[in-house]
């Protein structure tokens, strides 16, 4: 007999652990119960695992796992879920180490789970960028498309960092909404909501091109740190092309260049 | 003049400091400060150049006016290059616009020296004041630290900023001489000795403060995030472990958070004391892989450098730690699943969090090939260094000359200049 565990929302370590504590109440093994993933709407056969009848007491597990639990679950991957919980069941089952050995193969496959969530949150926070909202004082608006379903966990961050001012963050699936008090989440924006491009932009790209040293061209390790995936959320990825077409021209230029004489002699100290 | 102006010529001033770090200032917020801002411990970059740096932080100069005339400084009072200031004022305005748009974590503000040091100082700590004070800006703010500036400067700018750095210029003090007249090399060091001292001072009075009964407030922090600084590689003649060693003593003397290397590089309008050619930036590349060996894998410098190594330079064509190891082949094949964690990072292709891995699967189990899959280390560079159970290099430990030829990557094509 087959059993089926929905949990909604798909990334809700709430909605996971409540599941996985019926399913080991009810002493259901792993290959015993079908996770549905993200696949909203597709039926999964068997009967929900909220009906299957208590035949013991739950199991306490360690912080370490609910952590991982909760960063994994962000995953888009649609075996997140049931790999959690097979991971809960050997634990249980008296591998009580397990988290322990980095090498064993579902720990690892967990632990690459929770990295690539972890680098998506830490690249949400590095590659939102806010555009002023035309006639509201000091409010701002960003449009950005992470890899998994992390807004959740990342909008308590932007509150932290932007309390004084007022600013949503659009996602495709989610947005997050911060007024100077509350922070609100809810479902996913438009990207033509975002404010027009405006002088702020423009300066940074100013001061993105200057900061760029012709000399050291390195876009393999440009790639590595800021996948081409993000480069349409990015003002400054505009000016790629450009940059690194003229970097050897440039270089060449100064290398050649022979020293000169100084031109002025006494320097203002206090221009106007 | 204008913003924008401004602004392309005081960053391109400002990008040969090549530290960008935004870590270490420790956790702070602006809930209910009513300002904006934050740090969390980790930095983050918010953007990277073509050249592969990171943007962190605002990096420019208040000003590229300059009186000293230090031949590697495109500032310098000799060079032609264009010159501009900012006001204190516009420095803050473009922090915060930049800051709530998500493009920094913080501001990096150096300066050229105009009137002298202890002025020069002021105007930056006064940029830092107003992001603090007047708008409770509580991201990241790294100052520049002028050596001549007079100790209660530097005590004004260390309560503002999370990191100061003075920066050594040259390994040498005779490379100082020659090439930055203007500076003094013991007035170097004892600024960094000041700011050292001031930093543990801090420490250790944050610490008293918050263990004593009855508790008291506790004074303000002091460069939370340490201090850094910053050499010039390739300008003079310093070998690589002439450049090793005075790291080692900056990281020991002062507890440096970083040394930086920057290989000079063309710069517009370059003097004429300059060598001709620029070092490779793998030279770079190499010194800071041998940095990393000092601080987080237990080797000092005479290994590093040694009388295997030619000239008292890094191997180019292999990273340090396997040049070691091709110079050291009895010490290998290190066994995996016995060999102390000391040996461990002595192995090539290994990184400090794959040794942890390693340390605590043995704990469950004895390692197979299988396992080091999933470290996902570069196998070609591992194997021929250790064994598991079911795997020994055999005789390829013999010939270290042709396990060189193996590992060494091919030549690429010769660069721009070659």
């Amino acid at each position: 007999m087959r059993w089926r565990a929905t949990v909604e929302p798909g990334w809700s370590l709430a909605a996971w652990r409540e599941r996985a504590r019926q399913a080991w109440e009810a002493g259901i093994a792993p290959d015993h119960l079908d996770w549905d993933g993200d696949a909203q709407g597709t039926m999964l056969p068997g009967p929900p695992i909220q009906d299957a009848p208590r035949r013991r007491s739950g199991l306490s597990v360690s912080q370490v796992l609910l952590d991982l639990a909760a960063s994994v679950l962000c995953h888009r991957s649609p075996g997140r879920q049931a790999l959690l919980y097979r991971v809960l069941w050997r634990i249980g089952a008296g591998e009580r180490s397990l988290l322990g050995n980095p090498l064993d193969p579902d720990i690892d496959a967990l632990r690459r789970m929770d990295k690539a969530v972890r680098r998506d949150t830490h690249k949400m926070k590095a590659f939102v960028r806010f555009r002023a909202v035309p006639g509201q004082e000091d409010t701002w608006c960003a449009w950005f498309e992470p890899e998994h379903q992390i807004v959740d966990r990342v909008a308590p961050f932007f509150m932290r960092r932007f309390a004084g001012m007022r600013w949503s963050i659009l996602t495709p699936d989610r947005s997050a909404v911060w007024d100077g008090q509350t922070l609100w989440l809810g479902p996913g924006g438009d990207r033509a909501a975002l404010p027009p491009e405006d002088a702020g932009e423009a300066l940074w790209c100013a001061y993105y091109a200057s900061i760029f040293n012709p000399a050291r061209l390195n876009t393999r390790m440009m790639r590595q740190e800021m996948p081409q995936k993000y480069w349409h959320l990015l003002p400054e990825a505009r000016l790629l092309p450009e940059l690194v077409r003229d970097a050897g021209a440039r270089t060449q230029a100064m290398a050649e260049r022979k020293p000169q004489p100084t031109r002025r002699r006494l320097l203002r100290t206090q221009p106007k | 003049m204008e913003l924008m102006h401004k602004l392309t010529v005081l960053a391109d001033a400002a990008k040969y400091d090549a530290s960008c770090a935004s870590s270490g200032a420790g956790k702070r917020h602006s809930l209910g400060t009513g300002g904006i801002g934050s740090t969390e411990g980790m930095g983050i970059c918010h953007s990277y150049t073509p050249d592969g740096r990171c943007v962190s932080l605002l990096k420019v100069l208040l000003t590229n006016f300059c009186i000293y005339d230090c031949a590697y400084c495109v500032n310098r009072v000799s060079s032609n290059v264009r010159r501009a200031r900012f006001t204190t004022e516009e420095v803050v305005r473009v922090t915060l616009d930049f800051y709530k748009r998500n493009y920094i974590e913080g501001l990096f503000l150096s300066s050229g020296i105009i009137r002298d040091g202890d002025y020069t100082m002021e105007q930056l700590v006064e940029v830092a004041r107003s992001l603090r004070e007047d708008h409770r800006f509580a991201g990241y703010i790294h100052l520049k630290t002028i050596p001549e500036a007079s100790p209660e400067t530097i005590a004004r700018a260390g309560r503002y900023a999370d990191r100061l750095s003075i920066n050594v210029e040259l390994p040498t003090e005779e490379g100082l001489r020659q090439l930055a007249p203007d500076k003094q090399a013991t007035g170097i060091r004892q600024a960094m000795g000041q700011v050292h001292e001031r930093i543990a001072e801090n420490r250790e009075a944050r610490r008293r403060r918050a263990t004593s009964t009855p508790v008291r407030a506790r004074p303000p922090r002091f460069a939370p995030a340490g201090q850094s600084t910053q050499m010039i590689v390739g300008a003079d003649g310093a070998d690589d472990g002439t450049i090793l060693r005075s790291s080692h003593a900056l990281y020991t003397g002062f507890r440096m958070r970083r040394v930086y290397y920057s290989a000079f590089s063309p710069i517009p309008d370059a003097s004429a004391q300059l060598p001709p050619r620029a070092p490779p930036l793998q030279r770079e590349h190499r010194l800071y892989q041998a940095d990393w060996l000092l601080r987080f894998y237990e080797f000092d410098v005479d290994e590093i450098v040694d009388a295997g190594t030619a000239g008292g330079m890094l191997d180019l064509e292999v990273d340090p730690k396997l040049a070691w190891a091709l110079r050291h082949p009895q010490q290998f094949p290190v066994d995996l699943n016995r060999a102390p964690r000391e040996m461990l990072l002595r192995v090539p292709g290994l990184g400090v969090r794959n040794v942890q891995k390693i340390l605590a699967s043995r704990r469950h189990a004895l390692l197979r090939m299988a396992d080091l899959g999933r470290l996902r280390a570069p196998l070609s560079r591992l194997l021929p260094f250790v064994s598991v159970l079911d795997h020994h290099p055999g005789q390829r430990l013999d010939d270290p000359s042709r396990l060189r030829a193996e590992l060494a990557p091919r030549p690429r094509q010769a660069d721009l200049f070659g």
